[in-house]
């Protein structure tokens, strides 16, 4: 599976990372907003965003034809190291994502069935996130992602742009 | 009339399903489900904001403290309706 999460520092470089993006065979998720802006105008299609809160914690997803999942960014996928960490550990959080309709839930359902991930991370600085506490900044959270993805015995590439 | 609610990471921690569930609740409440549309858009940057909702185009700063008032006030007067 392939995750997009961030728009290139260089925008001028948003074609090249979207076009290794869906090169890749397998599922595509995009994850932020910024970035499912840009994929919907690569991919030259609406981008249809949700009201409907499956989690009270988790912001809806949103639907861009050709992508298979559109989420939200940090906090979706600062949920999902959540998710994963304790599968690692104490598991007390499996029967809650396991069947759950959330965007975190359905990544880590994902996750579950795949021994590939590759990331592709935009470098770009966000500085809407500068007053996010309590959440890691994006570099640090994909680093601690791809650790928790290792030690599940998956395969994780990583490509930031 | 096309309202839309931001839904991205800023809003959300300012209380954006708050926001929506009370627009969800009054537009419901005062019969307007068939005149105004309702919807959601992922992080435009505007996040200096409350939670950040347009009207036809026209941008609000909206809490959940103010999501009533900013119904009277911009879509049921701007609907006509008492």
């Amino acid at each position: 599976m392939n995750i997009l999460f961030g728009p290139p520092s260089n925008p001028a470089d948003s074609r090249e990372m979207l076009s290794l993006f869906f090169s890749e065979s397998g599922k595509h998720i995009v994850c932020g907003g910024s970035t499912s802006i840009m994929t919907a105008e690569f991919l030259e299609k609406p981008l249809k965003t949700s009201l409907s809160y499956k989690n009270p914690d988790i912001p809806p997803i949103s639907e861009i034809e050709g992508v298979d999942l559109t989420t939200e960014g940090i906090i979706t996928l600062s949920k999902v190291l959540l998710y994963l960490n304790d599968f690692l550990s104490e598991k007390k959080l499996y029967s809650e994502w396991k069947s759950q309709d959330d965007s975190a839930s359905l990544i880590c359902q994902m996750i579950s069935e795949e021994n590939v991930v590759n990331f592709f991370v935009g470098k770009a600085e966000n500085h809407a996130h500068d007053n996010l506490t309590g959440f890691d900044k994006k570099s640090v959270l994909v680093s601690k992602l791809c650790e928790c993805l290792r030690l599940m015995g998956k395969q994780v590439n990583i490509q930031y742009f | 009339m096309k309202v839309i609610i931001c839904i991205g990471s800023c809003c959300h921690l300012k209380g954006a399903r708050q926001v929506v569930k009370k627009l969800q609740f009054l537009i419901n409440e005062n019969g307007l489900t068939d005149l105004v549309e309702l919807g959601g858009t992922p992080c435009r940057g505007k996040c200096q904001y409350d939670v950040c909702v347009t009207v036809d185009d026209k941008f609000y700063s909206v809490s959940p403290e103010t999501a009533e008032q900013f119904f009277c006030e911009n879509i049921l007067s701007k609907l006509n309706r008492p």
